[in-house]
């Protein structure tokens, strides 16, 4: 179990945030860029000390500090037991391949070295220098050798930055996989949607420091509890209906009038064009301009068209989240 | 520009037979010098990297209060003449003063002797070794030493293991560096140590003594004992940047 | 800067004029020098003095003699330092080019000859005297010596304490290194004082507590780290040092006791043996380039106001005295000695 509330000052606000992650729970941080996502792991690893708060991991107390005070606890980084993997593969460049992966000298029992090697497909890599690695083979060795060592709690920080699509489903699973074997609380953090909602149990929303919503992938999208994380989510048009504005997110949308469905707009075709196996149609309506996706085709820009969006969340002006049309997924 | 910067070199060699070489080197006491610069070099080196290569680090990495200030003062001995640091460290370290007064409680001397000598290489070479040697240090990634941290190394070892063997190109040049400086040092060591010759010192007072032509074969042996440690280093660090 | 300039241009229009205007000019320079050495138009004159001297000559060549010698005669000055052997290696080995020559001591001029120069004049001597820190706790007794309340003698027996600290430079580079150490044995026989004194006071030739590069000894002096050093009496004055003079027969400052001085020898590192000579400031002129100026250099040395100035920097005046072929020396040498 990893147990964070935390308070770490940076230049433009302050990253404060609280959640916990229990053993084999998969949590993702989600969040634009500069959000403060990269702050939680390193003080979660040791790497910057919060002004503020406390760090715990497996009931061990890592960081305790009342605001003003000396901390009263600081377990530094390398009594953590905390492995991350970031961006950067940061392989030491002096050592083989074989030597990185063997690096730590608290090497995990249950992980055998073989098994990761075999899986991560680098067996012809043992030998080479990091020098020498692709990108995507850089960051296969730094995962295994994360792997490898004996931690109690998996941090990734936008990890797959160097792999093609296939290799990302693959990862994914070999991380899923391992972070239940080991039942160990693991963190991802990342600014792209899919990549979280496909690693995780539990979404946290962040956003300028601080933690917006946390729930289920499929609950955070679908039911956002502020203008701003539907924003953050992916919802692009925004339209006012009595009073009350309604998120539209450009795959929630239905060609036609379907009044059970949602509420049901009229508008005005800017453009349209093709889009994956449908089309993409950006709309005017009431004023507002909204992007959706839709299965068929529709008139040339100028035609008016009904649309229905389904289910969306409502917000007050202010941002805060109405109520909500509900309706029972299959 | 090539051959211009080693033009002086090219003179030297011109200008040198091999009886002169012989009949100056052959000399009863000639070789004292060279071995006096030698181990002289060689203490101020060791304690240089000894003191000089934690400040380093620590620079580098910032752990400093008031970095600024730290390198500014680098800066400084890097800058004043080496003749105006011999003549500060007269004030400094001559008797009379707090430092020579404690030296010679334990019956050490600063003045005229292998101490001074040690001590006026020290101050040439330091600002050199250190800037050198934190540039180094600077130059390897912070991140790569968390990341051995959090594998589980601590501090001492990320250094052994990781900082220094990556610092160690950067660091074989400054250690070459503050090595020419210190065996070359000449402008300090002519004011607080006037005695025990070295080859710098030798070369002054042979060139006093009985002119150019039989000091200028002190300069060649200064040459060949202080090159192949830089050009060791270089030919080794240039190999190994090429390998990372 | 305009003045200058004008030189430049006089020089230009002159160059080739021959021996003529060379000597015209001269007659006018030693014309000036007589009357009033502050003329206000210099005399019409080209090239300049390249003066090397002995290290000890710096501040009143530099300060004083070059640009009085300047002023009065129209010619440029410039000037270089060294120890004299160390300049006399570098003449001969083409280092340097100067065309004066001014020596502590007749020997490196030799070292020169007959190459460069085949005679040379005595224009003044330069006595040794020993300077004080006027920090040193034995600094009440050696002011009593130096105002003659307690006899010469003392200084001897205070120097030969073995918390005396004693400063020299080095007598195997330096005349006045070696002058110290005869000066410590010839007071040894004129005061009577035990056997074995002078070793006592001067150790071993090149003892390192007490030999020093010159500059080194000065900045030590003065910041108290010794009791006393080895000094031209031209430097105690021109540093304000307090200093302790000596007489004669033992301050190597007056050509006439040669034989006195003589008496006393030194075997240096390297083997050779010398004896004790006057510390003579010895002059020549070396090499064709700009040969009046540096004739007129030589001369200025011997005239009135030169000679003036030598004696207030702390120079003994002797009479002037040409040594070797007279017949090679410029005739404005010849000249200023016949006037002297």
């Amino acid at each position: 179990m990893l147990e964070l509330d935390i308070e770490v000052p940076r230049r433009r606000f302050s990253v404060a945030v609280a959640f916990s992650v229990g053993v084999g729970e998969r949590f993702a941080l989600f969040g634009p860029s500069g959000a403060g996502k990269t702050t939680v792991l390193e003080a979660v690893a040791g790497l910057v000390g919060p002004q503020r708060g406390s760090v715990s991991l497996a009931g061990q107390l890592l960081w305790a500090k009342a605001d003003g005070r000396r901390s009263s606890t600081q377990v530094p980084s390398w009594r953590r037991g905390v492995a991350l993997l970031r961006q950067e593969p940061s392989l030491f460049p002096h050592l083989s391949v074989q030597a990185n992966l063997t690096y730590s000298r608290r090497r995990s029992g249950t992980a055998d070295l073989g098994r990761l090697v075999n899986l991560l497909d680098l067996e012809g890599l043992l030998d080479a220098r990091p020098s020498d690695l692709s990108g995507g083979q850089a960051q296969r060795a730094a995962l295994a050798r994360a792997l490898a060592s004996d931690c109690r709690a998996l941090l990734l920080d936008e990890p797959y930055a160097g792999l093609d699509a296939a290799l990302r489903r693959q990862v994914t699973a070999l991380v899923r996989d391992e972070v239940d074997r080991r039942a160990i609380p693991a963190v991802l953090v990342s600014h792209e949607l899919a990549e979280a909602q496909a690693f995780a149990d539990t979404l946290g929303v962040i956003d300028e420091g601080r933690l917006l919503q946390v729930g289920t992938p499929h609950e955070v999208v679908l039911h956002p509890t502020s203008r701003r994380v539907a924003e953050v989510v992916g919802y692009q048009g925004f339209v006012a209906i009595d009073g009350a504005i309604v998120g539209v997110h450009p795959e929630r949308v239905r060609l036609g009038a379907h009044p059970r469905m949602g509420p049901v707009l009229s508008g005005r075709v800017v453009r349209a064009r093709p889009a994956g196996t449908g089309f993409e149609a950006d709309l005017s309506v009431g004023g507002a301009e909204l992007t959706c996706r839709l299965e068929a085709g529709i008139g040339s820009p100028g035609a008016t068209v009904e649309i229905t969006v389904i289910d969306p969340p409502m917000f007050r002006p202010d941002g805060s989240v109405v109520s909500q049309h509900r309706e029972v997924l299959a | 520009m090539w051959v211009a910067l080693l033009g002086p070199v090219i003179v030297l060699l011109a200008h040198l037979t091999p009886r002169a070489i012989l009949a100056s080197l052959s000399a009863p006491g000639s070789l004292g010098p060279l071995a006096v610069s030698i181990e002289a070099s060689a203490v101020a080196l060791g304690v240089l990297v000894v003191i000089g290569t934690p400040l380093a680090y620590l620079l580098a990495r910032e752990r400093l209060p008031a970095p600024r200030l730290w390198e500014a003062g680098l800066l400084v001995s890097l800058l004043l003449p080496p003749l105006v640091i011999g003549l500060l460290l007269v004030f400094m370290v001559g008797p009379a003063t707090p430092i020579g007064e404690a030296l010679s409680k334990i019956h050490l001397s600063a003045t005229n002797t292998f101490l001074a000598l040690v001590i006026a290489e020290i101050y040439e070479a330091a600002p050199y070794y250190v800037l050198g040697a934190q540039a180094a240090f600077a130059a390897v990634d912070r991140r790569l030493e968390e990341q051995a941290g959090m594998l589980g190394d601590p501090p001492g070892r990320v250094l052994r293991r990781v900082s220094l063997p990556l610092a160690a190109p950067g660091l074989a040049m400054a250690l070459a560096t503050g090595w020419a400086r210190a065996i070359g040092a000449f402008g300090a060591v002519i004011i607080i140590a006037y005695h025990p010759y070295g080859l710098p010192m030798q070369i002054w007072v042979t060139l006093d003594e009985t002119g150019l032509a039989s000091a200028l074969p002190f300069a060649l042996v200064l040459l060949v004992v202080a090159l192949p440690l830089p050009l060791l280093a270089y030919g080794w660090s240039t190999r190994a940047r090429a390998r990372h | 800067m305009g003045w200058k300039r004008a030189v430049g241009i006089r020089r230009a229009l002159r160059r080739g004029a021959g021996l003529g205007v060379v000597v015209a000019g001269l007659g006018l320079a030693g014309a000036a020098c007589g009357s009033n050495p502050a003329t206000a138009n210099p005399p019409a004159v080209s090239g300049a003095a390249s003066v090397a001297y002995a290290g000890s000559l710096q501040l009143l060549d530099e300060k004083v003699i070059g640009p009085a010698f300047s002023k009065a005669t129209g010619y440029g000055y410039q000037g270089r330092g060294g120890g004299s052997f160390g300049v006399a290696q570098q003449i001969q080995s083409n280092e340097i080019s100067p065309n004066v020559f001014e020596s502590i001591g007749a020997a490196p001029i030799t070292l020169l000859e007959p190459k460069f120069t085949s005679w040379y004049v005595q224009v003044a001597a330069s006595p040794i005297v020993v300077a004080y820190s006027p920090k040193s706790p034995f600094a009440p007794q050696l002011r009593a010596i130096a105002e003659g309340h307690e006899p010469l003698s003392d200084l001897f027996t205070l120097m030969e304490q073995p918390g005396f600290h004693l400063g020299r430079t080095n007598p195997d580079t330096d005349p006045q290194g070696q002058a110290f150490c005869e000066m410590v044995q010839l007071a040894g026989a004129r005061y009577h004082l035990p056997p074995g004194t002078a070793a006592k006071i001067l150790g071993p030739l090149d003892n390192p507590s007490q030999v020093f590069a010159e500059t080194a000894l000065e900045a030590r002096l003065q910041a108290g780290q010794l009791d006393a050093a080895s000094a031209f009496l031209s430097q105690a004055i021109q540093l304000h040092l307090p200093y302790i003079a000596l007489p004669s027969a033992i301050d190597f400052g007056d050509p006439l006791l040669a034989s006195t001085y003589a008496r006393a020898a030194l075997t240096l590192t390297g083997g050779k043996s010398v004896h004790g000579v006057p510390l003579v400031v010895d002059v020549t002129v070396i090499g064709a380039h700009d040969r009046a100026a540096a004739a007129a250099f030589v001369a200025y040395l011997l005239s009135s106001s030169g000679r003036g100035e030598l004696r207030r920097g702390g120079y003994s005046l002797v009479t002037p005295w040409l040594v070797g072929r007279a017949s090679a020396a410029p005739k404005a040498v010849r000249h200023a000695l016949a006037g002297s």
